[in-house]
């Protein structure tokens, strides 16, 4: 099925897509027009300016957003994400937003790139840090009351302390991580960082909950496995000029 | 052979000439010639789909973004001289603008080159820096530009000129020499670390100068002058060597306004 690019009026989201169009060679098509095309594979970057209501209601996308690890630096600002450079790794998922659940090259190359020290695991974990969604991802996914009920599932488990944290959280991830006995999300990002740093993290999202799942929450196991098909899973926008590149979109199909 | 262009430009200069230029390129460039721009401002969506080779992207780099926030707003540092006088013996100054010390309208160069590197193909060969007051005259392909192109032992390909700084409107940078990334460091060094400010002039192409004459000396790097025989003594150098069987470079405000270079150019000698 023929893959179409489409931008919007973003220069994130532009820069981005260019990137992915003109290194394969793709139709590339402002996102106004998007009705104009039928059965094809959508691509884009991001759920914000139109692309989220397409994203959600087509059935074949390719979605790009920030990478798993050692992405470009962004800051908040409002509502708004300001990407400070795109020099870091984006993700490329098929027909999901976070993870390519069937995705099997654990080759651990492109992670050893990444500079990353795995920690062993840490056991002087005290607290479950739960990681809240944005409110972005909450309108999203629809999954508004996702704190409460993964709080009750958390306390049906293990009588832990949990610690709520979210972007707006005064101590840094960082901080909360040393006396970590586990991470628990949705489908956070900052989970992949956990588990270098020697938590075991746990995922609530349907692409992601079988590398983790919060019901083996005592159950403390690293997996570094995921780390490995992440870093074979995101690519910078100078490597999307390459044939690995390509190779790995062909495996997606 | 794979060749990649990089050029920057503002909207408000893109609507002058850089427009003609882009829109030139994507017509007469071959498909494997890539074009990296990096934009000042909103880009015109008109340049996002004009071709497949060509990539627009915003100036986004940290180095940059240092060298602004130290530099950017000092006139000084934006070529305003003050001359001091006495007038009925008061203390006078005199705000004189010279082109020559404006550092931060000539840095938009090397730092853009600086940032294209971390986004073009890892199997470049050569990466050319072009102003983007170019007319295109030909159709070209990869295979058309070796000879501007700095081989094996050189860094990088340049156009001098005799008692003047060289014209650097083009630029070839060899990437298969590990060397070269070296160059381009130091001259951003130049500008981060303000010190620009001890050289006699503070333009880009002062700076390649005084850079590639201290590789030279220091650590035997070479360089390749396209300007060879009479095209060295040349004021308007880059018509008068062979880029000119493909390109015209409209240097100075006049040429921009006709769109091309004269037949007085290809005579006129560096004063």
């Amino acid at each position: 099925m023929q893959k179409v690019v489409f931008y919007t009026q973003h220069p994130a989201n532009q820069t981005i897509t260019q990137f992915f169009a003109k290194s394969q060679n793709l139709m590339y098509e402002n996102i106004s027009n998007y009705e104009k095309y039928q059965n094809i594979n959508f691509v884009s970057y991001g759920i914000l300016r139109g692309t989220g209501e397409i994203f959600q209601n087509t059935e074949n996308f390719f979605y790009i957003d920030h990478g798993y690890l050692n992405s470009s630096k962004r800051k908040f600002n409002n509502n708004d994400i300001i990407i400070e450079g795109f020099t870091g790794y984006f993700r490329i998922v098929k027909n999901n937003f976070y993870f390519n659940k069937d995705f099997k090259n654990n080759d651990k190359k492109r992670f050893e790139k990444l500079n990353i020290s795995l920690k062993d695991l840490n056991n002087n974990g005290e607290y479950i840090v739960l990681s809240e969604p944005s409110r972005h991802i909450i309108n999203f996914l629809g999954i508004h009351d996702w704190t409460e009920n993964t709080v009750n599932k958390i306390k049906s488990l293990t009588d832990r302390k949990i610690i709520i944290h979210n972007k707006f959280s005064e101590v840094s991830l960082n901080d909360i991580l040393k006396k970590a006995y586990a991470f628990v999300s949705c489908q956070s990002t900052a989970a992949f960082k956990a588990i270098a740093e020697g938590i075991p993290a746990y995922f609530t999202h349907s692409s992601l909950k079988d590398f983790g799942n919060l019901n083996n929450i005592d159950n403390r196991y690293l997996n570094h496995d995921l780390l490995y098909l992440a870093a074979n899973s995101q690519w910078t926008l100078k490597e999307f000029f390459g044939d690995e590149f390509k190779e790995f979109l062909n495996s997606l199909e | 052979m794979k060749i990649a262009f990089v050029s920057t430009i503002n909207l408000k200069l893109y609507n002058e000439y850089g427009k003609r230029f882009i829109f030139e390129f994507a017509e007469y460039a071959s498909s494997e010639v890539k074009l990296f721009i990096i934009f000042e401002g909103e880009i015109p969506e008109e340049l996002l789909n004009l071709s497949d080779n060509i990539i627009v992207m915003p100036l986004v780099n940290e180095k940059f973004a240092s060298f602004f926030q130290k530099f950017g707003k000092l006139q000084e540092a934006r070529g305003m001289r003050f001359n001091y006088f006495y007038e009925n013996d008061k203390r006078m100054v005199k705000l004189d603008y010279d082109y020559k010390f404006n550092a931060v309208k000539f840095s938009y160069k090397p730092f853009s080159i600086l940032q294209s590197l971390d986004y073009t193909p890892d199997d470049l060969d050569y990466l050319i820096w072009t102003d983007a007051d170019l007319r295109c005259k030909k159709k070209f392909e990869a295979n058309d530009l070796v000879e501007f192109m700095p081989e094996n032992e050189y860094i990088m390909s340049y156009l001098g000129r005799k008692n003047a700084y060289s014209e650097c409107g083009f630029l070839g940078f060899n990437l298969k020499n590990e060397r070269f990334i070296r160059y381009i460091e130091r001259v951003i060094e130049i500008y981060t670390s303000g010190e620009f400010f001890t050289l006699d002039e503070w333009h880009d192409s002062y700076i390649w100068d005084h850079v590639r004459m201290e590789f030279e000396k220091n650590y035997q790097y070479k360089f390749k002058n396209l300007a060879t025989g009479d095209a060295f003594e040349k004021e308007h150098v880059y018509i008068n060597t062979n880029l000119d069987n493909f390109f015209d470079h409209l240097k100075g405000p006049q040429r921009k306004i006709d769109g091309h270079s004269t037949e007085d150019d290809y005579s006129k000698m560096v004063i």
